[in-house]
């Protein structure tokens, strides 16, 4: 850990955090100039506030990255998600899932319908904790609450999205999740579509 | 199945490039408006939180509601018979009927569609099955007698399996009494230690978060103490609620320890994925290990409804201990369905 927040700071900063940041942002935007854009931010201002900037500094970029997010997405009024949302629609009904084969994009389509069915909040917990990785200590950070508050919004959030994919995708069992999760997903989502 | 692992599933960068950035890419020569964020310091004395317990206060003095006589650090007699192994049986259906905040029917009938009680209403024996406390791991710590699958489960044993179920073990390793999970569990105890167990908890709590119990936090303890209070007008806990609520608004801690003037202790948290802003819930700590929380919806009129009822791992929400409350289990209101039982 550098004491001195020089130039050569930041360049270790960027380069430890770069890829997760810019998968952060990816996440939740869709257009890669959007994205460029907001992972500059991030970093630039990460660098204009060095001085005030927390150690380890991995929650409290996200942290910037989330809120420039969703001022992105207010300004522009659209979300990475809902546009994947939107492509991979499938019918959320038993017969839907064993009529067609095991495939792992039935279990990302049946994964992002229950994220649909959620609320936002629910949605944006999970979301933090599975996609990107970030444990409960760090979600507060993200979220500006005690890691507590963080532990019991994410069980709650889970136990309501066990609860629609036990509902709405009862034959996506363990072993079929497993077995999509070892699989690449086959459809190519480009953020442009 | 983890059902984080399912979510993931739907992880966009699983098919998506991601961009390339590199470092000469950032522009920090030019300046821009930067929003300020505010990233949290040394917990200090901050004047957001000054003004909105000075806010608390003025509400509070204004609408005649005066501060319970046990405002301020309590000191807990551990040997008290309130808390004792012999009281630790605790007197759910007592102990709910008399909260007006919720729906005594409602409380009644979880316990009594789940369990026997001695003459006194204190609950006396759970007869389950196993596949009902696979998923319905709620109250047995409650119980000084638990039947699983009509053979009556030995005290120490049912304090263990609640520590094999927090660590992932299923009812299925009764017959295991290795234990392995945290420092503290890392013996095999007798029911009757558990007091004993929960006071050095406590004091462990203290080493994770020397501050849980700071001086700003009373004014959070004595509206909490207030929102439990048997002499309280229903009107006045709303209120306090309310004001409870600012505070956490404000960055008081969320969760703490009261004492009301019977002797439990509650442990007070705001419902923090609330679809509805004016969801509270209660943690009620009766034994040691084990929380019980109730979420209740407060509609516009004032009238509560029960929502749900859970359990949470009490080890987790007072000291920082990193216990994993995800294996907490819930019994939602609708869900109540005795047929299962």
């Amino acid at each position: 850990m550098h004491s001195i927040k020089d130039e050569s700071w930041f360049a270790t900063l960027f380069e430890s955090h770069r890829v997760l940041v810019i998968q952060f942002v990816s996440r939740r935007l869709t257009y890669d100039d959007d994205i460029r854009d907001v992972v500059s931010e991030v970093f630039a201002t990460a660098w204009e506030q060095r001085e005030s900037l927390p150690y380890p500094p991995k929650p409290f970029l996200l942290m910037i990255a989330r809120k420039l997010c969703q001022k992105h997405n207010d300004q522009k009024t659209f979300s990475g998600l809902s546009a994947v949302s939107h492509l991979h629609t499938v019918d959320p009904t038993i017969e839907a899932v064993e009529n067609q084969a095991i495939d792992a994009s039935i279990v990302a389509d049946a994964a992002r319908n229950v994220l649909e069915m959620l609320s936002d909040a629910d949605a944006e917990i999970l979301k933090l904790a599975a996609w990107d990785g970030l444990d409960p200590s760090e979600i507060a950070v993200v979220y500006g609450i005690t890691s507590t508050a963080a532990r019991v919004r994410l069980h709650r959030a889970k136990t309501r999205a066990e609860k629609i994919l036990s509902e709405r995708f009862p034959d996506l069992t363990e072993e079929r999740i497993d077995l999509a999760r070892a699989k690449p997903v086959r459809k190519v989502f480009n953020g442009r579509s | 199945m983890d059902v984080l692992e399912f979510i993931a599933t739907a992880d966009p960068m699983r098919t998506k490039q991601p961009i390339e950035l590199q470092l000469h890419d950032i522009d920090l020569q030019t300046s821009r408006e930067f929003e300020v964020f505010d990233f949290p310091t040394t917990r200090t004395f901050d004047v957001r939180r000054a003004i909105s317990i000075a806010a608390a206060i003025v509400v509070i003095a204004s609408l005649g509601i005066f501060l319970p006589k046990n405002f301020g650090p309590t000191t807990y007699d551990w040997n008290s018979p309130a808390i004792s192994p012999a009281a630790a049986t605790v007197n759910l259906a007592q102990l709910y009927a008399q909260e007006t905040r919720i729906k005594p029917g409602e409380t009644l009938w979880v316990v009594q569609r789940n369990s026997q009680f001695n003459t006194d209403g204190t609950l006396k024996q759970l007869n389950v099955t196993k596949s009902w406390l696979a998923t319905n791991w709620a109250s047995v710590s409650y119980l000084k007698a638990l039947v699983i699958d009509g053979v009556e489960v030995p005290a120490a044993k049912q304090l263990w399996t609640e520590t094999s179920r927090m660590s992932g073990s299923t009812p299925e390793d009764l017959n295991d009494y290795t234990i392995g999970y945290s420092p503290v569990w890392e013996r095999t105890v007798p029911y009757e230690n558990a007091q004993a167990m929960y006071r050095t908890l406590v004091e462990q709590s203290k080493t994770f978060n020397p501050s849980w119990q700071s001086g700003s936090d009373w004014i959070a303890a004595a509206l909490e103490s207030l929102i439990v209070s048997e002499t309280a007008a229903p009107a006045q806990r709303v209120v306090a609620i309310s004001v409870l609520n600012a505070l956490i608004d404000e960055g008081v801690e969320a969760h703490k320890w009261v004492a009301t003037s019977s002797g439990e202790r509650m442990l007070w948290s705001r419902t923090m994925s609330s679809n509805t802003e004016s969801e509270v819930q209660i943690i009620d700590p009766l034994l040691p290990g084990i929380a019980m929380a109730v979420t209740y919806q407060i509609d516009a009129a004032g009238t509560k409804s029960l929502i749900e009822l859970f359990q949470l791992d009490g080890w987790a929400v007072v000291g920082g201990l990193d216990v994993e409350p995800a294996d907490s289990d819930i019994v939602r209101a609708s869900d109540l369905d005795p047929s299962k039982l």
